[in-house]
């Protein structure tokens, strides 16, 4: 460009002209348009630096955000399954331990300590379903049915030791009958038992130990004659529970 | 405006994240509590005086057997409970003839008899119910 003075040839940065010393009117302008430019060049840095901030916190809090949505939607599924997780922690444990499960079953089979079987398979959660025991499974659910065959034998002899105001409801015969249905029938069934030969024949072994423990039970508590016994295991659901009320209540 | 905007959003989105936190904590709190009270079984000493005021000494066989704290006065209770399971079984040896664990249990209710001291009128009461002669 040109001096407007002189005519000399300027540069858009000379303030002044370098050949007549006048100042340049376009230089002047320029350092005035230049300055207004950075400003605004810093003014919207800023404004995108702050946007791009404020952004990513939104995105990290968003994520965040999703990450304990997640967190507490697996939680609350593990929740409302505890038990069954609980379960499959201890039959994986019991799987793993089962060698010392089954000297313990067996030391307490030999003893034919059979309440003392069913509460260590209660308290370590071995169940008759439970792999690693399959072995033990008739023994296991007959020394159930065992358990509760004394529970409610004792409880109908305290019951019929009270005085009936004593009795918060009547003398029900009922469930002993029908546990003592699902003993002797099983029991007596070949297709209850399941496994190898030499399990089948170590089941039938040991239950028909709980079972001659079962008959004394009947003999001492429900009154049950011991020539009537065999007769007895043979009886129907109903026809046991009636022979059972007639006994104890010394109908017969 | 929109920096206001944007603002806002960010409180909303800190008020949620504390929301879920809380709910978080009490739902780890809720599994800790079920995972416990699924593996230890902690039965009251008033569920074990309950029973034997009526006398069902059947009921605190389940409870010696399960109950995971054993401590104080319920060593005594168990010690009941205990005597009756095996006061209880003796009769069913006698009646089948079984001597040997006749007398196993015969061992057991005296040394079971032994541990009870301030119950020792529940123990009549169990051989008064069970018919065992002293």
């Amino acid at each position: 460009m040109k001096c407007e003075f002189c005519n000399g040839n300027l540069s858009l940065e000379d303030a002044n002209c370098p050949h007549c010393g006048k100042p340049n009117k376009h230089a002047q302008k320029h350092v005035q348009d230049m300055t207004g430019y950075a400003e605004r060049y810093d003014k919207t840095e800023q404004e995108v630096y702050a946007t791009a901030r404020r952004f990513s916190d939104t995105v990290v809090r968003a994520i965040i955000v999703a990450v304990l949505v997640v967190l507490l939607v697996v939680l609350l599924i593990v929740r409302s399954n505890v038990f069954e997780i609980c379960s499959a922690i201890s039959e994986n444990q019991n799987y793993a331990n089962r060698k010392s499960h089954i000297e313990n079953m067996d030391g307490y089979l030999a003893e034919k300590d059979y309440l003392g079987l069913y509460y260590y398979c209660e308290n370590n959660e071995i169940s008759s379903l439970d792999k690693g025991f399959e072995e033990y499974q008739d023994i296991i659910r007959a020394a159930d049915y065992y358990c509760l065959i004394y529970e409610y034998t004792m409880d109908l002899t305290s019951s019929l030791a009270k005085e009936p105001e004593e009795l918060d409801e009547p003398v029900n015969f009922d469930r002993l009958g029908s546990y003592l249905d699902y003993f002797y029938r099983n029991i007596t069934n070949d297709e209850y038992y399941m496994g190898s030969e030499e399990s089948v024949r170590y089941s039938k072994e040991c239950i028909g130990e709980m079972r001659r423990d079962v008959d004394a039970l009947m003999m001492t508590y429900c009154n049950v004659p011991e020539d009537k016994i065999e007769e007895f295991a043979q009886m129907s659901e109903a026809q046991r529970t009636v022979f059972i009320e007639e006994c104890m209540t010394n109908e017969r | 405006m929109k920096g206001n905007q944007q603002k806002t959003v960010l409180r909303v989105l800190d008020v949620t994240i504390v929301l879920l936190c809380i709910a978080i904590a009490c739902v780890v709190v809720g599994i800790v509590k079920e995972y416990i009270y699924d593996n230890t079984y902690k039965v009251a000493g008033e569920n074990y005086l309950f029973q034997m005021r009526d006398n069902d000494y059947h009921a605190l066989v389940g409870y010696a057997y399960t109950d995971s704290d054993i401590t104080g006065d319920k060593v005594e209770y168990v010690a009941v409970a205990k005597y009756f399971e095996a006061a209880s079984l003796y009769k069913v040896y006698e009646t089948s003839g079984d001597t040997q664990r006749q007398e196993r249990m015969l061992v057991r209710m005296n040394e079971e008899a032994g541990k009870i001291s301030k119950l020792t009128s529940e123990k009549d009461k169990i051989d008064e119910l069970l018919e065992i002669v002293p």
